[in-house]
């Protein structure tokens, strides 16, 4: 048994001397204080935190891990989307059958497309809750109005993915609920065919009706039909995800440059914010 | 000289080196002039382009159903029981409902003035009644209940060649003023 052991041992060592393991992780096994620094500066993903964070900030009841959580929501909703879509066709004529089929037929696919709708929804009340979390801590105020502002971008694409991924199932709670969404559209001031001051572009000449206002450029035709099924389905599956990605990051390295959570000043050590 | 080392005496202040390029205020230099140049491009370039890609949002050609439709002849559509008379049977195939009254015919678009559901005739309660919200019109069309703000809109009709009904879902009214316009309104006397 000891001779395994060394033997394992040795084998290792001869591992972890490799050029290509070395080349991979630039430190030892991350058990001291200076390797577990050296992983949080080298590795790509960790880098995105600090090294060293205030102990108020992994106050558990401060945060309530909401905005982590949300994130992972998201990671979720990237996995298992991007497996759906391999079931999945945006067509009129066979998106409804597609649905069925992962719900009844498709090894796992109940599991992956529950999956997928849970995270949807438990993501848009998760990221509501940071919100008031942000709120009610205070943690919006200077230096961090950025931040706030780059939430509440986040916020409304959560809702547009959900908005815009409701669409796809193409049954009668989506097309009825996608007429009424759009049609709240149409009644956009200025822009909506039925909006309030819809007549005012028609003084620099832009005609805004049912063929061509922000409704029609949503659901590329008059009606809820195959057009819009398509927007929905790019939107919902490549433009949105990007923007968010993008968004998420700049969220997450705003809050290091703003000196890392909000917490209480310490008096007579901190500096007031100007 | 020593009174101008001493410690409190004022700094003097440098004369900060002109950076390069740099011209006296109200003057421009070429370098100002190309970087001027060179940003008014960038964003006529990009600002032209992001326009054109709003533009292309709008489709030019759409294969959506024909708005112009025969729906057979009035004989089809007779007054019953004396009572104004609703058929529902083109409600899934063409979205509206034939009204018949004593003095003639219209045709209205199945669609709620809310947000666009398809209400459903109750015989019962003589209305049509709007699943999502609760709207309810009566058989003229007026809101009787619910959040629709204005009364259900009317299709163009007209009298074919071969004396069928043609309807145009493309022109609608609600306008009490128009509503009994031979446009939207084939009276009687068109077949009778
Ligand atoms: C996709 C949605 C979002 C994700 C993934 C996300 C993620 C995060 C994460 C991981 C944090 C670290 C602290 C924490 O966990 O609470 C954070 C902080 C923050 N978030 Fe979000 N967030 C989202 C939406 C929002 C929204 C809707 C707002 C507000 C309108 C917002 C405003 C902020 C602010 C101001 C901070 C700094 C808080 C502090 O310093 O204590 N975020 N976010
Ligand atoms: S759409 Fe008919 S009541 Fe709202």
């Amino acid at each position: 048994m000891e001779k395994f052991w060394l033997g394992f041992e040795k084998l290792m060592k001869k591992i972890q001397s490799n050029k290509i393991w070395l080349s991979i992780f630039r430190h030892e096994y991350p058990q001291t204080e200076k390797s577990r620094m050296a992983v949080m500066v080298n590795n790509f993903f960790l880098h995105i935190h600090p090294v060293k964070v205030y102990k108020h900030s992994l106050e558990p009841y401060y945060t309530f891990g909401l905005g982590v959580i949300a994130f992972v929501l998201f990671l979720i909703l990237t996995v298992t989307g991007v497996l759906l879509m391999f079931y999945y066709v945006p067509d009129i004529h066979q998106a409804y059958q597609n649905v069925k089929d992962l719900q009844f037929a498709v090894s796992y696919g109940t599991l992956l497309r529950n999956m997928h709708r849970w995270s949807a929804h438990t993501m848009m009340l998760i990221v509501i809750l940071h919100m008031m979390r942000v709120f009610y801590a205070g943690a919006y105020k200077t230096p961090r109005e950025f931040n706030w502002g780059v939430g509440v971008i986040l916020l409304v694409i959560t809702f547009l993915l959900s908005f815009t991924g409701y669409l796809l199932p193409w049954d009668q709670l989506a097309y009825w609920a996608i007429t009424v969404g759009t049609n709240m559209g149409g009644a956009t001031p200025i822009l909506g065919n039925a909006g309030p001051f819809h007549e005012l572009p028609g003084l620099v000449g832009i005609h805004i009706g049912i063929n061509s206002d922000v409704r029609f450029m949503l659901l590329g035709g008059t009606i809820v039909g195959q057009n819009g099924l398509l927007r929905f389905y790019v939107l919902h599956c490549i433009f949105l995800p990007i923007v968010a990605l993008l968004l998420i990051s700049i969220h997450f390295w705003r809050i290091r440059k703003d000196g890392g959570l909000a917490r209480p000043l310490r008096p007579g050590v901190d500096a007031k914010p100007e | 000289m020593a009174e101008d080392t001493a410690p409190d005496a004022p700094a003097k202040t440098l004369a900060r080196p002109a950076a390069p390029g740099s011209l006296p205020e109200g003057q421009y230099s070429r370098r100002d002039f190309l970087n001027l140049v060179g940003w008014a491009w960038l964003s006529a370039a990009l600002g032209g382009w992001a326009l054109a890609a709003v533009r292309f949002l709008f489709p030019n050609m759409l294969y959506e159903p024909n708005p112009v439709f025969k729906i057979g002849w009035p004989k089809d559509y007779p007054l019953l029981g004396g009572l104004t008379t609703v058929y529902i049977g083109l409600q899934t195939k063409f979205r509206i409902w034939v009204v018949t009254q004593a003095d003639g015919i219209f045709v209205f678009h199945a669609k709620c003035t809310h947000l666009g559901c398809t209400p459903r005739w109750v015989p019962d309660d003589r209305r049509f009644e709007c699943p999502c919200h609760g709207s309810n019109f009566d058989v003229e069309g007026n809101v009787v209940a619910g959040p629709a703000p204005e009364p259900l809109f009317r299709c163009r009709v007209s009298m074919s060649q071969d004396g069928q009904i043609q309807v145009d879902k493309a022109v609608l009214t609600n306008n009490p003023s128009q509503i009994h316009a031979d446009q939207f309104f084939l009276k009687k006397n068109l077949w009778s």
